[in-house]
């Protein structure tokens, strides 16, 4: 029976040392029930040593890994039975077909009597079920690997850099499905060090890196610790000097930065008023208004930098 | 726990039974078998099925069969742990003993499955060739083999625990069966030598009887080797079997003790493969 427990996942002070070096250095977050948390970091941060032990893969040295409230290392097997995992480099039994994988798997998670033909044209691979891992390329292997990850609707996904070897078509399934799983109750635990594919999903993030969580929030929340602020960019239809002067005279901008009749600038969200009545008295006519909010990219850049 | 396991026992026959070498190895069998019996009756060397065992099929089985178990074996883990594939699996809501268990299950049948379709249709075809055919010694034969191949294939399992990459895993199984297949007989003969020559040299009382000559710690040595175990049983039993073994067998050998050690190998080994493979990093 599954835990109706806020913290899905409850990582305390993991330790893990490769000949004496730290891959994972005292790391400590809480994954909540039905988020999509982000897992960030660069290549050789400690993601990858992170999830292993969550799954019992690996021993760590010290601290305390809960899923839905059950040890992951004494009650290893029982905390497994409520995640679906696709590991970053996917492999799955090459002399087997891939409905027979999936059915070894299915079988694992307890779960009968599938449609596996039906499974596999969810995931772009109709007409492979008779086919042999063997003969597939490394994207339909990575397709594969998210379809048995998801059967039996797991609690908990855990996706270690899910679109590598993808191709944008297959990126874009994977981002879907992550979707369509949250919405039906799962938490998803990505990893990745694609900036982009986090934040176009991800509810909050952890930011790893050597080792050590440097952060852990919302994307806008850990913008706002770092005094990060959002971008007006504002399309006018022809550019004046007026406009121009007008802008530059706005008290608290951060930057502005004007490229033909685009005017971009950086400021905090009450002075963006001004800004915007600004360019209009001025004489604008404004053909379009956005605003960015603080991108990870430089909440990631700020937090792993040096 | 044994649902797990039986699903990966079954993923371990799916897997592996598709291997050409597992046709390979069961023809190779029965080959043998037609091979040895044909010859033995047109040089009349063979006119019985102990003959049969003892001049011409276990000196080969206990060079071949070992190998076999072996070489079924080495992979089981490392392959998985090279490959990749044992992340997925280790993810799942399965224990290592789970793991480890289904695999033996599923190897195992496999090696047993080849050993007795093999050796089985040959037996088949024997009966035809030899004219006292008896088959009660021939599946004793059988069923050695299957313990013998089966030990092997354990140690195979064990070997397969210590190593992250298979190219090293082969270099120790290949070890292995030097040692035990092919340096054993050398090396007790080596020891056999030293120890008579000693006794010889400074003899204490008459030798009258040269097993009551051997000190106790050499039938040990002896026994160290489950191929000594193997022949020693078809002798033991059949009557007539090959026997490389250079010690003289004493009294306390029986085919019960030789079975009961050939069990005790394979829950050594299969505890050993556990206990490595609890705690190593997948």
């Amino acid at each position: 029976m599954v835990s109706t427990t806020k913290n899905v996942i409850h990582v305390d002070g993991l330790t893990k040392v490769y000949r004496s070096q730290k891959a994972v250095d005292d790391v400590s977050f809480k994954i909540h029930r039905g988020e999509i948390f982000g897992f960030l970091g660069p290549n050789g941060a400690g993601k990858t040593t992170t999830i292993k032990s969550i799954l019992g893969l690996i021993r760590f040295d010290e601290g305390e890994i809960l899923i839905n409230g059950k040890n992951a290392v004494g009650e290893g097997k029982i905390a497994r039975q409520w995640i679906g995992y696709l590991p970053e480099r996917v492999a799955m039994y090459r002399n087997l077909t891939a409905s027979q994988n999936l059915s070894f798997f299915a079988d694992l998670k307890k779960v009968d009597s599938l449609n596996y033909d039906s499974i596999l044209a969810e995931y772009g691979l109709e007409d492979t079920g008779k086919k042999k891992i063997r003969d597939f390329s490394k994207g339909m292997v990575q397709r594969l690997g998210m379809a048995q990850a998801v059967i039996g609707n797991p609690d908990i996904l855990i996706l270690d850099e899910p679109s590598g070897g993808l191709d944008p078509r297959g990126v874009r399934l994977i981002r879907n499905k992550i979707r369509e799983v949250k919405s039906k109750g799962t938490t998803v635990f990505l990893s990745s060090h694609i900036l982009s594919e986090v934040q176009a999903v991800c509810d909050r993030v952890g930011i790893i890196h050597k080792g050590k969580l440097v952060a852990e929030d919302s994307v806008a929340a850990l913008g706002k610790k770092l005094d990060l602020k959002p971008m007006i960019t504002v399309q006018v239809e022809k550019m004046t000097s007026e406009i121009s002067s007008a802008v530059n005279s706005v008290k608290n901008t951060d930057s502005v930065n004007i490229e033909g009749n685009t005017i971009q600038v950086v400021c905090d969200a009450s002075t963006k008023a001004e800004v915007i009545l600004a360019i209009a008295k001025a004489g604008a006519n404004i053909l379009n208004l956005q605003t960015e909010e603080p991108s990870l990219e430089e909440v990631f850049m700020r937090y792993t930098e040096g | 726990m044994k649902y797990m396991v039986l699903s990966i026992a079954k993923k371990e026959i799916l897997d592996n039974i598709r291997n050409a070498w597992l046709l390979v190895v069961t023809i190779i069998y029965t080959a043998l078998v037609l091979l040895v019996t044909y010859s033995g009756t047109i040089t009349k060397t063979i006119e019985n099925v102990g003959q049969l065992i003892s001049t011409g099929l276990s000196p080969i089985v206990t060079f071949l069969v070992p190998i076999i178990g072996l070489m079924l074996g080495y992979n089981a883990i490392v392959g998985e742990l090279e490959s990749g594939s044992l992340l997925l699996l280790g993810s799942h809501a399965v224990s290592r003993l789970d793991i480890l268990l289904g695999k033996i299950i599923g190897r195992g049948f496999i090696l047993i499955y080849s050993i007795v379709l093999g050796f089985g249709l040959g037996g088949i075809l024997v009966a035809f060739n030899v004219p006292n055919a008896d088959f009660g010694e021939y599946a004793i034969f059988i069923g050695a083999t299957v313990l013998l191949g089966f030990i092997f294939f354990c140690m195979g399992v064990m070997i397969s625990a210590f190593f992250k990459r298979r190219t090293p895993a082969i270099g120790a199984t290949l070890g292995f069966w030097v040692v035990f297949a092919i340096f054993w007989p050398i090396i007790t003969s080596i020891v056999i030598f030293l120890v008579f020559s000693d006794i010889v040299a400074n003899p204490t009382s008459p030798i009258t009887d040269i097993t009551y000559s051997i000190p106790s710690w050499l039938y040990a040595v002896d026994l160290f080797n489950p191929i000594t175990e193997y022949s020693r049983l078809l002798t033991l039993s059949i009557g007539s079997a090959a026997d490389f073994n250079v010690i003289p067998m004493p009294d306390f050998y029986s085919a019960e003790l030789m079975v009961g050690l050939m069990f005790v190998w394979i829950f050594v080994m299969m505890f050993i493969s556990w206990f490595r493979f609890r705690y190593i990093d997948i």
